[in-house]
């Protein structure tokens, strides 16, 4: 584990920070929500909140590794690089999961009506994301890792490799999904992808210094998080355009978004079904950590994290 | 036999010069002679060169052999101050370099460049870079090739004006060996006096104030070594020009 | 003197390696933030024997080094004629220089997603940019050449006859040489600081993606792996090109 240089905050321990700083993706998801209704402002009176907009979760990972962000949102699989490159944070949070809204698409007409039809054909998908992770996975599963050419793309690279016909299919997640739909078919989607048991979804690191110095802001960031989640089991509509507003998109689109992913909430979050209790380890959890095993044997980590050291990698405070 | 350079009412001034800094001169480059021009600095001697070069249009009539004078060519050959040879080139290669723009044969070429660098004294050197070369042997290698390609006059621009006094002395005598074993006339332009009387066959004196040449002498004295030119005792005709030089010199720089 | 400097660039060296290895053994700052050493040098090794994701370290390499040498190549061959006739002629000037000038500050990356939307996201985009970043100091270094060129060179080969072809070929080419080879130097030293972000789009391969690659996954020790190859690279290609250099301006800095 990391020791850093000069340790900035080694003195004022116990001083409750005026200042907390949260690195956000630009998606309607649920810091959208709590931001947009003043959530944030309403559960932190005497803290400044800085937001600060990250493009992935390989941005948000090295500002949490410079100390820039207390709590950054990002991929699982982000979540898992952290963990495997020994970065001092902790998951304390999951803000969604994936469904629909992350998908495989091909071009339409062009003969590709299974993953196996494929072969020999160019992928595109943001590395280093859930999409990524996903599209392995379903290549594993089909036997064709690989028989394919994968190519690193961002999201708007991915969209105008597509126009240009560059590339023959793509991972990746809406809004994008979207603008490649009218010319494309799904071939798999990552809610197919969670029955198999390699669910993807969007977590909240925080960084552990943090959370051990200031638990109970830690807590109530969540419990922020959480009246987000609770607003969208009793007022989808206002859920949605509150997301929509704050990320500056059109309303059918943030519902377009959303629709694909699930919220679980405060109370199953902290269950086994998902990231566990004190002492069973939760079930998204385990999966993470096949993730972890997955990943090093695509070597894009060196060492697949263990069970343990994920358990341990789960902010409990939650449960309390 | 007529003049090979026939200057009349010669006026020449630069694009951005107002006032011509040779206005309306009148003088002759006979065959087989060396014109040694002096005159104070910047009175227009090498503007003069230059325009006999083909370097810079004219005003008024200048005629090499009988034809206007338009452009640069292999007619007339050119030695600068500083001897502007091609430092890509070696010494042989710099001398070859007008015969083959004239596309001679290779044993042709080969055979005139050996010639040369004979005359010079430079055979030694042929595989030389020029940077390699002393100054003097750099202005030797720069008289060489512009003599190659056989131009009835060759023009030289002071030359001489950076070397010691030593290698000037050498050179001088240089210039007069190939003067009488080349078919060649001269227009050598020196600050030198000493110099035009050792080199001129006659020596043309030019005026800032005029703006034009103002008298040619003939000099009786070409070919004398620079001791016997520093002597009174032994040359009189020399001091008594030298100083008639000078005093046109100095009437014209008081008017 | 130079020993003495070779003495002292090895101990700069010595000292920054050793303070590298004393900082990551007392564990002074994080080892994702700073890898040890020896932790670089396995890294070094391992993706020597099994490649970095699944390619071997020689095509990654190889496809860098050809990304570069293509769009240099491509630049020497268009730009030096472009910059020797934009020199010499003001019409040519007058076409091209300005829309060069307009072009030259822009930092690549901001043009680079227009040449990905132009040209697809292969090879010829990556090609494209670094040749853009090539082209412009060699071009300005063609005209620069020809300016700086002694005008006495030109007047010269005038006046030894040669033609408008032969001087191009045998003054003004030769002549811009040296300005060339320093126009050359910089547009290779600018290509090459492009290169991390001409892979940084959709590539699976080079040593430049290497370092984007990992810096995704925080491999720190891949990422430094990478940036010591890049410098390495670039020492080598610098060193190799002065030797070049040398060789073919051997008369630079002689005069
Ligand atoms: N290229 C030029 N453009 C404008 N004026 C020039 C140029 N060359 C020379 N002059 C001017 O012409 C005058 C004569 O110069 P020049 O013929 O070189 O004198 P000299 O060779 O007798 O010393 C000087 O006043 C000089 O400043
Ligand atoms: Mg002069």
């Amino acid at each position: 584990m990391g020791i850093f240089l000069g340790g900035c905050q080694s003195k004022a321990t116990t001083e409750v920070p005026n200042e907390i700083r949260i690195g956000v993706l630009n998606t309607p998801n649920d810091v959208a929500v709590a931001r947009q209704l003043g959530y944030f402002q309403a559960a932190f009176p005497k803290q400044r909140v800085k937001f600060i907009t990250f493009d992935s979760g390989v941005d948000a990972n090295k500002a949490l590794l410079a100390g820039g962000v207390d709590f950054a949102t990002m991929g699982d699989t982000n979540g898992v690089v952290a963990l495997a490159a020994g970065i001092p944070v902790q998951l304390c949070w999951i803000n969604e999961i994936c469904g629909a809204n992350e998908a495989l698409v091909v071009r339409k007409n062009c003969g590709i009506k299974s993953i196996h039809d494929l072969i020999g054909k160019k992928i595109a998908t943001p590395f280093a994301s859930t999409a990524h992770y996903s599209l392995m996975v379903a290549l594993e599963q089909a036997g064709i890792r690989d028989q394919v050419t994968l190519l690193d793309l961002d999201t708007q690279n991915i969209v105008a490799a597509w126009q240009r016909g560059n590339i023959d299919a793509a991972y990746t997640w809406q809004p994008t999904l979207s603008q490649l739909l009218p010319e494309s078919d799904v071939l798999v989607d990552s809610a197919a992808l969670a029955k198999t048991g390699n669910s993807t979804g969007n977590i909240t690191l925080v960084r552990q210094e943090f959370a051990q110095q200031q638990p109970q802001l830690t807590q109530r960031f969540i419990e922020v998080l959480n009246r987000a989640h609770q607003l969208r089991q009793t007022d989808y509509a206002k859920t949605v355009r509150a997301a929509a507003k704050q990320t500056g998109i059109s309303v059918a689109e943030a519902k377009l978004q959303m629709n694909g992913t699930s919220w679980p909430g405060l109370s199953a979050e902290f269950s086994p079904k998902y990231l566990g209790t004190q002492v069973t380890v939760g079930q998204f959890v385990k999966e993470m950590q096949q993730t972890g095993v997955f990943m090093a044997r695509q070597q894009t980590i060196s060492q697949a994290p263990t069970l343990k050291q994920f358990d341990q990698f789960i902010w409990k405070g939650g449960l309390s | 036999m007529s003049a090979l350079v026939t200057a009349t009412q010669l006026s020449l001034r630069y694009a951005t010069t107002a006032d011509p800094i040779v206005a309306a001169t009148d003088f002759t480059i006979e065959q087989q002679e060396i014109l040694a021009l002096v005159g104070p600095s910047g009175c227009g001697k090498s503007t003069i060169l230059k325009a006999i070069a083909g370097f810079i249009p004219h005003t008024g009539e200048l005629q090499m052999a009988t034809r206007e004078i338009t452009a640069p060519g292999s007619d007339r050959g050119v030695v600068f101050q500083n001897a502007s040879l091609y430092p890509w080139l070696n010494v042989a290669q710099n001398v070859a370099f007008g015969l083959r723009a004239a596309s001679q044969p290779v044993a042709k070429i080969d055979q005139r460049v050996q010639q040369l660098l004979q005359l010079i004294d430079l055979q030694a050197q042929a595989q030389r870079p020029i940077f390699a070369l002393s100054g003097g042997m750099r202005q030797r290698v720069a008289i060489a090739r512009a003599l190659a390609p056989q131009p009835p006059l060759l023009l030289l621009d002071e030359p001489f004006g950076a070397l010691d006094a030593f290698t000037r002395q050498k050179m001088q005598q240089l210039i007069l060996d190939i003067w009488r074993r080349e078919q060649v006339s001269m227009l050598l332009i020196t600050h030198d006096l000493t110099e035009a009387l050792r080199c001129g066959s006659r020596i043309a004196v030019m005026s800032k104030q005029a703006h034009k040449i103002v008298k040619i002498y003939d000099n009786p004295c070409q070919g004398m070594t620079a001791d016997e030119l520093a002597s009174p005792l032994i040359e009189p005709a020399a001091m008594q020009l030298r100083h008639e030089i000078l005093q046109v010199i100095n009437e014209t720089a008081a008017e | 003197m130079v020993a003495k400097k070779r003495r002292l660039t090895i101990l700069v060296w010595l000292i920054l390696l050793i303070v590298w290895e004393l900082v990551t053994r007392l564990h002074l700052v994080s080892a994702i933030l700073f890898p040890a050493p020896e932790e670089v040098w396995r890294t070094f090794v391992g993706i020597l024997r099994q490649g970095y994701n699944g390619i071997p370290f020689w095509q990654h390499l190889g496809i860098t080094l050809l990304r570069l040498f293509s769009a240099i190549i491509l630049a020497i061959v268009t730009a030096v004629p472009l910059g020797l006739a934009s020199g010499m002629s003001a019409t040519v000037n007058g076409l091209v220089d300005s829309l060069i000038q307009f072009y030259r500050p822009i930092p690549p990356l901001a043009y680079y997603t227009l040449l990905i939307l132009w040209f697809g996201i292969g090879e010829s985009s990556k090609i494209i940019l670094l040749y853009l970043a090539a082209f412009a100091p060699i071009y300005l270094a063609g005209v620069e050449g020809v300016h700086n060129l002694n005008q006495d060179y030109q007047l010269s080969a005038q006046s030894l006859g040669a033609s408008k072809s032969q001087i191009f070929r045998w003054v003004i080419f030769p002549g811009s040489l040296p300005s060339l080879f320093t126009g050359i130097r910089t547009a290779v030293g600018v290509s090459f600081s492009t290169l991390v972000a001409a892979e940084m789009v959709a590539s699976t391969s080079g040593i430049g993606w290497m370092v984007i690659d990992a810096s995704k996954y925080l491999k720190s020790s891949v990422m430094f792996l990478g940036i010591l190859i890049l410098g390495g690279l670039g020492l080598l290609l610098d060193w190799g090109l002065r030797r070049l250099e040398n060789a073919v301006v051997f008369w630079k800095g002689h005069q």
